[in-house]
């Protein structure tokens, strides 16, 4: 059963490599995306895995006060910290964007109704009072008041394109469905803009920030800028000539390191140009066998995953 | 009390205080010595330059593969090269197919708008109409084989990262298939993401021009995929985008100083310091094997 | 104080905490490292969600992405078959039996099946990824320009393709051993690969040393002018 499965997973693409992309009249194109997106999906499914381990190892840790409890609540705490600020961001984007979208629709719309006036179902007439309520609809659901924090000329602009907006609608007709349209155009723009500033004043804005840039960004760099100092301390410790191959591996070592530096030149001014070379032909030959090599192995690896060719492990 | 802080600071501590010293200095005096050289900088710095801006729904598709880790070198690639778009007003897509990326592809195209809208107070930059973010991408190369083969990039990604319809973002009239995208520019600290893009990103038409930024330590293995003409051109960490600073500065004189080339000097400064600590572990380990020799001898 | 100067504050405390492991493992590296694994593990659920799940697979499945006009007219259909990602959402689902042990083999299933294709994928990955890189290999080693000979690029290709033959040559285990072609090429191929290592330590120093001065520069210049803003001196 997991064999077939296994040999399923595979399948598609190995055909998909395989076969013409029209094959007997059948196109799988418009298929395509569907099938990798859900192949895409079982994997991400897994992502709650991850959050499971770590409540499990951390709750666990917190619960019966063992040693470490301290670090696994920093832990938990950071983690739904960012887990509310970072989601509420994304929803108030989408709120945010729904609006957006909804203005774009409402533009859409009058455009149709201006210029193909009725359908089957309905006339002129009625699609243009529906093209008016909706955008009347639309204004209601603008914000009335600015918040304290926000731009106030931004909202100034908002209200005077909503009120420009409304007077457009008041004496709306189908023929002034194009003056609707651009002061939608106008009331969109200025609540982008509005909008920018609301969100740039959040309060959710602001802790996502110190979680963002004060801590992960800053965490994450300091934790890779630690190598540096190991690396030094390695060169002093481990970089011995103790044989051609050590003597070799230095010298290239060396001639990459003064050639990519701005003092190299001093040195010698053909320095750059001779790392150029190093890394353009006798490295990257090297490299590239190295990779051939390495692609070979993983080309036999994938096929043997594939089809199951690994047998199971036990006594010989 | 002093006896017993020298007992702490033994020979590996001793190398760290004497690197944050070596470095800091540089860095305080603001020490700036023109980068050196890289060619293939050049190259690439020549590739966006080749790019027509008069080409309607032609756009450039930028992956910015990395953390904040990486952030000074692939960060300061990122900048370079987003400038360079944003100045010749190339219309770009960013996107990203790992996980910590995806603040980084929101701010940075913001920043550098903001310093060049700061610099050049008539122009505007906007979001929407000059680039576009798509935010973070999961399924690597399952994904991006997607998006070259979708018929429609607009349609396949739906919405942006700020969740706004992508048919209501100007940015992509006209733009359909693989075929809009002039040129990939993929910026990567991460083994495997330049790869995902070379065996996927094409159709059987179709392939655009592929651009790198890597940090140093790929530098060997990206040369391969240069000599191959896998890629058209390559950023070398910070000293290629040091180089490319330099490049953009010579041709937009009033382009103010970047920190890259603070840094790459300060780096500079670094490579010294390992030269010296690897000349010195081998002068301690020739002369002091042969005193513990003499020792054992006598 | 400002957001953005308390911002600056916390990344430069959160920088010292981490570089304080260089003087000893203490308690306060722990903690930092502790809420850099939260963060993360936060805002990586987070993403996944809003840049991958919600837009590309809930909103086409529940119909989400469908738009109509206010006259009930259909301008945006969605995706048809969209609800069919209920499967794999569902198949994908079978990975939380491995915490139930009697149906913990379900899990088996779904690991299966993204090995097989991780598999698959990955054969159609190597012929597009590698074979350039082959074709690239056979380098002319006489190279001819306008009519006479380009000495540097005929060394050059000579050098590379010795180079790539030998390192080549070290790899293959299938011949016998003592030959004397394999045994230079292999020594060859030794050498030439500690060149191409040595290049890689060489370009690892500017990777890691450039993390770590661009640290430097932030606590040195940024940090510092925001502490003494807080204090009051700027």
């Amino acid at each position: 059963m997991i064999r077939l499965v296994t040999f399923l997973g595979g399948f598609y693409f190995f055909l998909e490599f395989l076969l013409p992309t029209e094959f007997f009249g059948f196109s799988f194109a418009p298929y395509h995306e569907y099938i990798t997106n859900g192949i895409i999906t079982v994997g991400v499914a897994a992502i709650g895995l991850g959050l499971i381990s770590i409540l499990r190892v951390h709750g666990t840790r917190i619960l019966k006060v063992s040693p470490g409890w301290f670090p696994s609540t920093l832990l938990l705490l950071s983690m739904f910290a960012m887990i509310f600020a970072t989601g509420n961001e994304a929803i108030l984007d989408r709120n945010d964007a729904k609006l957006y979208e909804r203005a774009a629709l409402l533009r859409e719309f009058a455009t149709l109704v201006a210029k193909d006036g009725g359908t089957a179902e309905l006339s002129a007439e009625a699609r243009t009072t529906i093209a008016l309520e909706a955008v009347e609809t639309f204004i209601q659901e603008l914000p009335t008041s600015a918040e304290p924090e926000a731009d106030q000329s931004a909202f100034q602009e908002l209200v005077v394109a909503k009120t420009e907006l409304q007077r457009r609608i008041d004496s709306g007709s189908r023929e002034t469905l194009p003056g609707v349209n651009e002061g939608l155009a106008q009331v969109a723009t200025a609540l982008r803009a509005y909008k920018t500033t609301v969100r740039e004043a959040s309060s959710n804005r602001k802790v996502y920030n110190l979680l963002y840039q004060g801590l992960w960004t800053a965490l994450a760099a300091a934790m890779f800028s630690l190598l540096g100092f190991y690396i030094a301390a390695a060169a002093y410790r481990a970089f011995r000539v103790r044989s051609v191959e050590s003597a070799l591996m230095m010298g290239a070592a060396v001639i990459v390191m003064l050639g990519q530096i701005p003092f190299g030149v001093w040195l010698y001014e053909g320095l750059p140009a001779l790392r150029s070379w190093f890394l353009s032909v006798p490295s990257s030959a090297a490299f590239r066998a190295i990779r051939l090599g390495a692609g070979v192995a993983a080309l036999l690896m994938a096929i043997r995953m594939w089809l199951c060719l690994d047998r199971k492990g036990g006594k010989a | 009390m002093i006896r017993s802080l020298l007992r702490f600071i033994d020979a590996r501590r001793l190398i760290f205080i004497l690197v944050l010293v070596t470095l800091s200095l540089p860095l305080l005096l603001r020490w700036s010595v023109p980068p050196v050289r890289m060619t293939a900088a050049e190259l690439l710095f020549n590739e966006i330059e080749k790019i027509p801006t008069d080409v309607p729904g032609k756009i450039v598709y930028l992956a910015l593969d990395y953390g904040p880790g990486t952030k000074a070198e692939s960060g300061s690639q990122a900048k370079a090269l987003i400038e360079h778009l944003m100045r010749r007003r190339i219309k770009f897509l960013v996107t990203a197919q790992v996980l910590d990326a995806a603040p980084i592809i929101n701010s940075i195209p913001d920043e550098v708008a903001a310093g060049l809208m700061e610099l050049y107070p008539n122009e505007k930059w906007e979001y929407g109409i000059d680039w576009v973010n798509m935010g973070y991408t999961a399924g690597a190369g399952l994904n991006i084989q997607n998006v070259a083969k979708a018929a429609s990039i607009p349609n396949f990604f739906k919405r942006d990262a700020r969740g706004n319809s992508t048919a209501e973002i100007p940015l992509f009239n006209g733009v359909t298939s693989i075929e809009s995208v002039s040129a990939l520019i993929q910026i990567t600290a991460y083994v495997g993401t330049l790869e995902s893009y070379l065996q996927f990103f094409a159709n059987e038409k179709y392939r655009p021009i592929f651009l790198h930024g890597c940090t140093s330590i790929a530098t060997p293995q990206s040369f391969i995929y240069l000599d191959s003409g896998q890629i058209k051109g390559l950023l070398e960490g910070i000293a290629g985008a040091a180089w490319y600073g330099k490049l953009l500065s010579d041709k937009y004189p009033d382009r103010p100083v970047d920190d890259s080339v603070v840094i790459n000097t300060t780096l500079g400064v670094a490579h010294l310091l390992v030269i010296l600590l690897i000349v010195a572990g081998n002068f301690v380990g020739i002369f002091g094997t042969r005193a513990s020799k003499r020792r054992t001898d006598v | 104080m400002s957001t953005a100067l308390a911002i600056t504050i916390l990344a430069g405390i959160s920088t010292l905490a981490m570089l304080s492991f260089l003087v000893r493992e203490n308690s306060i590296y722990r903690a930092f490292e502790h809420i850099f694994i939260g963060l993360s593990a936060g805002l990586g659920l987070v993403v996944t969600v809003r840049d991958f799940l919600y837009p590309k697979i809930l909103m086409p499945m529940f119909g989400w992405d469908i738009v109509v006009f206010p006259d009930g007219t259909i301008k945006d259909p969605g995706h048809p078959l969209a609800w069919m990602y209920a499967i794999p959402l569902a198949f994908g689902l079978l990975y939380y039996t491995m915490y139930f042990p009697r149906y913990s083999w379900m899990a088996r299933l779904v690991i299966g099946f993204s090995f097989g294709a991780g598999g698959g994928l990955a054969i159609k990955g190597f012929f597009n990824e590698i074979l350039p890189q082959v074709t690239a290999s056979f380098k002319p080693l006489v190279v001819f320009d306008e009519g006479t000979i380009a000495w540097m690029s005929s060394f050059n290709n000579t050098v590379f393709v010795f180079t790539l033959l030998c390192t080549m040559a070290y790899f293959f285990f299938t011949f016998r051993r003592g030959e004397a072609l394999r045994g230079i090429a292999g020594s060859g191929g030794r050498w030439l690969m500690m060149v191409c290592f040595g290049a890689f330590f060489g370009s690892t120093v500017m990777a890691r040393m450039a993390i770590l001065v661009e640290r430097l520069q932030f606590l040195l210049i940024d940090w510092t002018d925001a502490l003494l803003k807080v204090v009051g001196y700027v």
